[in-house]
């Protein structure tokens, strides 16, 4: 990605974590094309001289943007860090999105592999339209969008039998954390939905009281795992039912996906991970213990 | 009646026990404190109820309207039965048993809630009538009790006509303000410090003790 592309104002909103940009775009003659209270939040599309975004509050920031006049291009770091999840398993073919947003990562998806199978959730139906809309989003007979509760999208998918090589998570707001998303089982029961082999890849807070809670949770089922830290300040916490595979096979895949990332504007380098050190002293997030919002909030 | 002395008022009927001057000072107060409980123990268990069934139906908004609706028809289904239940009897012990079955039948939220939920959100396949379902099955019951103690203590506070408007106010009034306790206390604190069963149990054995000392022999002498 070019960064003369760039507004001052979207810079200033795409270095604040998990978006945080509302406020940015807003004061920077950001205009309102479409705005809806859905059944879930007031859903908003800001539009700004190069750059399209969705936003869910006010002072939520942005969940996704894209540039007009380059739709394809990967607006969002975190978006883009979703993908380290491909450096993992390279061979992945189907593929499960946990909440759509404008839809940009599962249409970079099939932007890179046409045959790829992408399956994706998302709560709020009024989500969906916007993407479609305004967003490019599009099915196909091998991506489609169910509207309902992540985890017991999940639950049913694991119970019929179903198996993911790569699972994107992408559920987690500034402003509200759904905390059935973010406890010991429901990072349990996607381990279990992932084919032998199979990889998550969660975007989650880089910073703050709820980080190291997050990652306690997911190292409480995953055992180890690898953090993409994005130039921007999100961070992807990625994780493998049978152990993530070493550093060196990760950079080898990176060089097979060079050519392709670019044109979804991702360098391969950004895509780096890290061991991530145990959250010792942490408690893991489990479904009878899980204040995620308080913590966050305090 | 004489006008001229309300405190030395009959009370309207017999069988309530004792007039107001024979009844010790602190059988009101315990009456609105088990309204007030009570309040508290249904906002609190309808709260802790959502987050126990979110894993298995989510958090969608219509599986809270699931869960309210359930909460709402089982408390207006209980103030109709706690008002008839008043006529026949009242006494501080039925409502001493009023609490101990709201908390018995919260037992199986904590012992069989996780089975039942994760059978109905397979068995039924829109998340919607599963939560429904789900809900009433365990909630429906203590909720129902709960619902009855507030007429049932209505009519042991009241004592003349002249005054039940300002007595059931008074009741409504704690009843209420527990509720508002209770959802408060439990959604910003107790959740933070404790797990979800730990709060239920908790709240369980409150309502059981509070309930049994209604029962007690001694409570009963001195207050009837």
């Amino acid at each position: 990605m070019r960064l003369e592309w760039l507004t001052v104002p979207l810079l200033a909103c795409l270095l604040s974590p998990l978006g945080g940009c509302a406020r940015a775009v807003e004061a920077n003659e950001g205009r309102i094309v479409h705005r809806e209270k859905s059944m879930y939040r007031d859903l908003m599309v800001i539009e700004t001289e190069q750059h399209r975004c969705m936003s869910f509050a006010r002072r939520g920031g942005m969940q996704s943007c894209m540039f007009k006049d380059a739709p394809d291009i990967l607006a969002i770091p975190y978006t883009r860090g979703a993908f380290a999840g491909l450096l993992a398993n390279p061979d992945a073919r189907r593929v499960l999105v946990i909440g759509l947003g404008g839809g940009v990562i599962p249409r970079a998806m099939r932007r890179i592999d046409p045959s790829m199978r992408i399956d994706v959730v998302e709560l709020d139906p009024a989500v969906v339209e916007v993407a479609k809309q305004y967003f490019g989003y599009r099915e196909d007979p091998l991506l489609r969008t169910r509207i309902g509760d992540g985890r017991v999208f999940v639950r049913r998918q694991a119970r019929a039998g179903v198996r993911y090589d790569l699972i994107v998570i992408d559920a987690y707001e500034r402003v509200y954390v759904p905390e059935h998303l973010m406890s010991r089982e429901f990072i349990g029961e996607v381990k279990s939905l992932l084919a032998p082999g199979g990889v998550v890849a969660s975007n989650t807070f880089a910073r703050g009281p709820l980080a190291p809670y997050e990652t306690a949770t997911y190292q409480s089922v995953f055992g180890e795992t690898r953090i993409v830290e994005m130039a921007l300040g999100n961070r992807i916490i990625l994780a493998a039912r049978d152990g993530l595979p070493p550093e060196s096979t990760m950079r080898r895949n990176a060089v097979d996906f060079e050519q392709r990332f670019l044109t979804i504007g991702i360098e391969t380098a950004e895509l780096r991970s890290q061991p991530q050190p145990p959250a010792d002293g942490y408690r893991p997030l489990t479904d009878q213990y899980a204040p995620a919002n308080l913590l966050f909030g305090h | 009646m004489s006008v001229s002395l309300p405190h030395t008022m009959e009370p309207l009927d017999s069988s309530s026990g004792g007039t107001p001057a024979s009844r010790p000072r602190w059988r009101n107060a315990a009456l609105y404190l088990t309204a007030a409980w009570s309040g508290f123990f249904v906002m609190g268990v309808e709260l802790l109820g959502g987050r126990l069934m979110a894993p298995y139906f989510g958090s969608s908004i219509f599986v809270w309207g699931a869960i309210i609706a359930v909460f709402m028809t089982a408390l207006a289904i209980g103030y109709l039965i706690g008002g008839q239940l008043s006529l026949r009897s009242p006494s501080l012990r039925g409502l001493g048993l009023l609490l101990i079955a709201e908390a018995v039948l919260a037992l199986p939220i904590v012992f069989f809630g996780d089975a039942v939920f994760d059978a109905l959100s397979y068995a039924i396949e829109d998340p919607r009538y599963g939560s429904l379902l789900a809900a009433l099955l365990m909630f429906g019951a203590p909720t129902l009790f709960s619902g009855m103690v507030s007429p049932y203590a209505v009519r042991l506070l009241i004592d003349s006509i002249e005054k039940s408007g300002q007595s059931a106010g008074r009741l409504y009034f704690a009843s209420t303000l527990g509720s508002a306790g209770g959802t408060i206390l439990t959604t910003f604190y107790l959740v933070l410090l404790f797990e979800i069963d730990t709060i239920i149990l908790s709240l369980i054995a409150i309502s059981f003790a509070i309930g049994a000392c209604l029962c007690l022999p001694g409570v009963r002498r001195h207050a009837a």
